[in-house]
């Protein structure tokens, strides 16, 4: 199916580049014919990357070894699902899964945007189409997934068996999906600047869509974590690898720009800020790729090294020369209707929470590149680890914590002191209650107690609002309570899914303070000893080595190791850990006949993990002493690690709520409201004047 | 004071203190990377290398892993093809080191001129760099 | 050879699907004119930018504010003063644009034939109060009474309210109204 890929991929070029210039052209002169023309080559463009796509699906599931992309990541023994996701498991499949993405929401984008917003079209065709251009063609002239071997093997080499994994066969599509979605988005920034609408219309226009890509990262990030913790074997989700980090810094500046837009939506504010928001965002997600495919950074990730790294860099460069130029040619545009009325309103706290993102933002890009930056100026590499982000980026974490229940509970303009006593009573009560209890306890560890108190304030300044709100509607509309929950939902999606998001936020925090409690023990066993450890929750844990089982399954040889584990003498678990070699066949046949397997990639290993909401038992094999039964052990305890996934599970609800279509109010409704509200006041005001 | 100013203030205090922090972190916490002939290079003209954080960038020698299971002891060679540096590391390291693999050793050099790690990170690649089989043949 | 085929169909229907529309006349140019037309068909209300939809949609905000407490009675009560002549001079404002428009155009003929109907007459004093009238106005200066249409109600020139033809009194305030109309003066 090559040639039809490499056609598709030829047909993708030429429309790419018709429609970024044309779509230019058509929107600068208002031409009708040339709008539509490129209005239909990202449609086409959409259609002819899925032909391209589709050839290489054809390619991996046929096992056409032939084909270098497909010799590279998939064996016959090699499950259909871990089949289909080698798709994006190296550079020029996930550059293809890249512009396929984004070539299918500029499509969405064209047929979904209200006709409204049509002088903007043209120019969001145009910046798609220009994007989707450099990445087919980094796929042309540098990393081609249809290029074809001179020879047929027998076999291919297998997909690494680190991705062989639930987590990771839809962690980086859900990854992609976010930082593909970005461009949409900035396609309106710039299209907005382009064609000198720079009123709020564009913000209005992408509000779905910078919700949509919001949820995917934080989503696909999410599934990395998790898939780093299940596969890694090293017992953590997060290791400020600089791969994680590219992935962490446009969702930091996603989240400043969704809340930004607010202000400018309600305030007329912060113009330029939100423009230059999205815009960095759309490039740390092109940061984000290129760190990820150019291995730029040495990390554990640094996926290959080739000179693919020098098309993002000029890409990189020149999207920045453009940018700075549109924007500064664009600037009297872009005044400020509002201005700040108090320190004390809600439009200050998002300021301060902006703030605190992009500084966080800064803060990490700084970390990650600071080995190349210590090389030019000192000309030694001096590198950051963990330690470094953990100190920065926790004070700055509890900040945005803190704001996370102090915005909600401030009105916007300016608050009085009479209202912010009111509302703040009952949350800062609470967590002056958890604060005395943990002082009591002779709580040691710092940042944690301070992420619990704050996590307590948040969560009561959240329910708060739910309960005032409903009771509210019980008052003014004679509704019962839980008709008047789901209406405050569905009447204001956007302000109570947002506080859904924010509650998952809060057990993403209250997650990462277990791991201030972690404790490990690493220790060699023969079958039947044991071996202790105690969890900070004041359990004893008692280990014992049961055997070790050696077996052959599908792709791999299998070690394993089980231990059965008792928490307090009663038992809560028989966790397996596994050693897994895998290997390729060098015959065509399935299943592989014995000794013909060769191995290939080093042994990986599957850790076992118990999980509750209290901690995580995460069970290392680590290997096997010569000749013995004896293994060796790393035992983990990591608390409250269940609440991360929780996290992401309530975020994911919040983010749903909000972006449901249709639903909510019915539209004619609220207008009769409206129209019937405005006759009564112009009567109010005349009895008044008369 | 305008509300303005007072913003103004306000992230001025904080940017000073992420300033602060960073500047803090990277004095507190950075090391030196750096490849063994390099470390050697340096040890030879400055005494304070020793007893400092460091991680080495290289390769692991063929035939120096020695492996001591019941303790979790490991002991081997890490070399950049000039300059050699015994590594003692005990706990478990990742399934991907073996003998030639590319390794990164955190860790300090003690007076005797062997390095204490802390931590041994191995380079994996997504994509395990192999010849296909039969190439030579065609070729 | 099937797939060389199916490459060159792909081609040739995404081109001309592309190029399709270049062959067509082209038609007037998309740009905006100077001024858009009022925006009040709006479909989501956040998004109109219609100053009388923003102001209400305020309103309604700032109601539920107070109903949950984020506002105090005081800043309720400012915030919705504000808002509320906000709306009510962008509610005004559109009924004027509105009646502009439909009043002008088409009759704007009629309007002017008006006006000089009224200039033409020469009156020399105001029908309703009887004052002298400055040559060709159309207003009278002293009750306000339009002069452009002869069936104006009479009104009071003291206190503005409408009278029935013959009154010799005002209803309202109890002013005497001349009796004594030069008929020629009036209608002449």
């Amino acid at each position: 199916m090559t040639i039809l890929g490499q056609i598709a991929l030829g047909l993708g070029l030429l429309l790419a580049t018709w429609g970024a210039v044309v779509g230019t052209i058509g929107g600068i002169r208002g031409r009708p014919e040339l709008i539509d023309s490129a209005r239909r080559a990202v449609f086409a463009l959409f259609a002819v990357i899925g032909v391209a796509a589709l050839s290489l699906l054809v390619a991996l599931l046929t096992r056409d070894f032939n084909v270098e992309y497909v010799w590279s990541y998939t064996s016959r023994q090699l499950p259909t699902v871990y089949t289909i996701s080698a798709f994006w498991a190296g550079q020029a499949g996930s550059l293809l899964f890249w512009t396929l993405i984004l070539t299918g929401f500029a499509a969405a984008a064209m047929w979904l945007t209200s006709s409204r917003y049509e002088r903007l079209m043209p120019y969001v065709g145009a910046v798609t189409c220009a994007v989707a251009l450099f990445f087919i063609a980094a796929m042309l002239f540098s990393a081609n997934p249809f290029d074809r071997l001179p020879f047929t093997p027998a076999d291919g080499n297998g997909l690494n068996p680190q991705l062989q994994n639930p987590g990771m066969a839809i962690h980086p599509p859900m990854l992609y999906l976010g930082y593909v979605s970005i461009t949409i988005p900035f396609a309106f920034a710039v299209a907005a600047l382009m064609s000198r609408q720079m009123d709020a219309g564009w913000v209005h226009a992408i509000r779905k869509w910078t919700l949509l890509s919001w949820v995917f990262l934080s989503v696909g990030i999410t599934l990395g974590m998790w898939w780093a913790y299940v596969e890694l074997g090293w017992g953590g989700y997060w290791a400020w690898d600089p791969v994680e980090n590219a992935s962490f810094l446009p969702w930091l500046t996603m989240t400043a720009f969704l809340h930004s837009v607010m202000i400018q939506e309600k305030r007329g504010m912060l113009k330029k800020w939100n423009i230059v928001l999205v815009m960095l965002s759309f490039l740390l997600s092109i940061f984000g790729t290129f760190i990820t495919r150019s291995g730029v950074i040495s990390s554990v990730h640094s996926f290959t090294q080739s000179n693919l790294g020098y098309f993002f860099l000029v890409f990189l460069v020149v999207a920045c020369v453009f940018l700075a130029w549109l924007l500064w040619s664009r600037l009297p545009g872009l005044e400020s209707e509002g201005h700040l009325e108090s320190m004390v309103s809600r439009e200050a706290s998002f300021l301060f929470n902006n703030l605190l993102l992009v500084g966080m933002a800064f803060v990490i890009l700084w970390g990650t590149l600071f080995p190349i930056i210590s090389e030019l100026i000192q000309g030694v590499q001096v590198t950051v680890g963990p330690p470094f982000f953990n100190r920065v980026t926790t004070p700055i974490g509890l900040g945005l914590l803190a704001l996370t229940g102090i915005g909600p509970l401030i009105a916007w303009r300016k608050a009085s002191t009479s209202n912010l006593r009111r509302q703040f009573t009952v949350p800062v009560g609470v967590a002056l209650v958890v604060a005395t209890i943990l002082i009591v306890l002779q709580f040691r560890e710092f940042y944690a107690g301070v992420a619990w108190i704050l996590a307590a304030f948040v969560t009561v300044a959240i329910l708060q609002e739910f309960w005032r709100g409903v009771g509210a509607r019980h008052r003014l509309h004679g509704e019962s309570y839980a008709l008047a929950l789901a209406r405050l939902f569905g009447r204001n999606r956007r302000r109570y899914g947002g506080y859904v998001v924010h509650l998952g936020i809060v057990a993403y925090f209250v997650g990462f303070t277990g791991m201030a409690f972690r404790t490990d023990l690493q220790v060699a066993l023969a079958p039947g000893e044991t071996a202790t450890l105690a969890s900070p929750f004041g359990y004893e844990y008692t280990f014992t080595h049961m055997g070790i089982s050696r077996f052959k399954a599908l792709n791999r040889y299998v070690t394993a190791a089980t231990v059965d584990v008792r928490r307090d003498g009663k038992r809560v678990a028989v966790i397996r850990s596994e050693k897994r070699q895998h290997f390729s066949c060098r015959v065509a046949v399935s299943p592989c006949p014995q000794g013909s397997e060769s191995a290939s990639f080093q042994p990986s290993t599957e850790a076992g993990i118990h999980s509750d909401y209290r901690e995580d038992i995460y069970v290392v094999f680590a290997g096997i002493a010569e000749d013995t039964e004896e293994a060796i052990y790393r035992f983990t305890l990591n608390p409250l690690v269940w609440w991360v996934w929780f996290g992401g599970g309530v975020l994911l609800v919040g983010g749903v709520i909000v972006m449901w279509p249709g639903g909510g109010p019915s539209r004619r409704a609220p207008r009769r409201t409206i129209a019937g509200y405005a006759a009564k006041l112009v009567d109010e005001r005349e009895k008044v004047t008369a | 004071m305008s509300p303005r100013a007072k913003f103004l203030l306000g992230a001025g205090v904080v940017v000073l203190t992420v300033g602060f922090l960073m500047a803090e972190g990277i004095k507190d916490t950075g090391v030196y990377f750096l490849t063994p002939s390099e470390l050697a290079a340096r040890v030879a003209g400055d005494s304070t290398m020793y007893d400092v954080g460091i991680r080495i960038g290289g390769n692991v020698a063929n035939g120096s892993i020695d492996r001591h299971v019941a303790s979790l002891t490991l002991k081997f060679e890490v070399t950049d093809g000039a300059v050699s540096y015994p590594v003692v590391y005990v706990g478990i390291v990742p399934d991907t080191f073996t003998e030639d693999v590319e390794v990164v050793v955190e860790g300090r050099l003690t007076r005797d001129g062997t390095i204490r790690a802390t931590n041994v990170l191995a380079k994996c690649g997504s994509r395990y760099e192999a010849v296909p089989e039969g190439s030579q043949a065609s070729t | 050879m099937l797939e060389l085929i199916t490459g060159i169909v792909v081609a040739v229907v995404a081109l001309g699907v592309v190029l399709e529309p270049l062959l067509r006349a082209p038609g007037p140019s998309l740009l905006p004119p100077a001024s858009a037309p009022l925006d009040d068909d709006f479909t989501i209300m956040e998004e109109s930018e219609s100053p009388k939809i923003q102001a209400l949609l305020a309103l309604r905000e700032i109601e539920f504010d107070k109903a949950t407490g984020k506002l105090s009675d005081a800043d309720y009560e400012l915030l919705k003063r504000k808002y509320a002549e906000s709306a009510v001079a962008a509610i005004r404002n559109e009924q004027q644009e509105e009646a502009g428009l439909a009043s002008g155009e088409g009759e704007e003929d009629a309007a002017e034939a008006m006006i000089a109907n009224a200039k033409s007459r020469q009156l020399t004093a105001c029908p309703t109060c009887r004052n002298k009238l400055e040559a060709a106005s159309i207003f009278c200066s002293t009750c306000g009474r339009s002069l452009l249409v002869d069936d104006a109600p009479m009104r009071c020139w003291m206190c503005g309210a409408d009278l029935p033809a013959a009154a010799k009194f005002c209803a309202a305030c109890g002013t005497r109204h001349p009796e004594e109309i030069p008929a020629a003066a009036v209608d002449s």
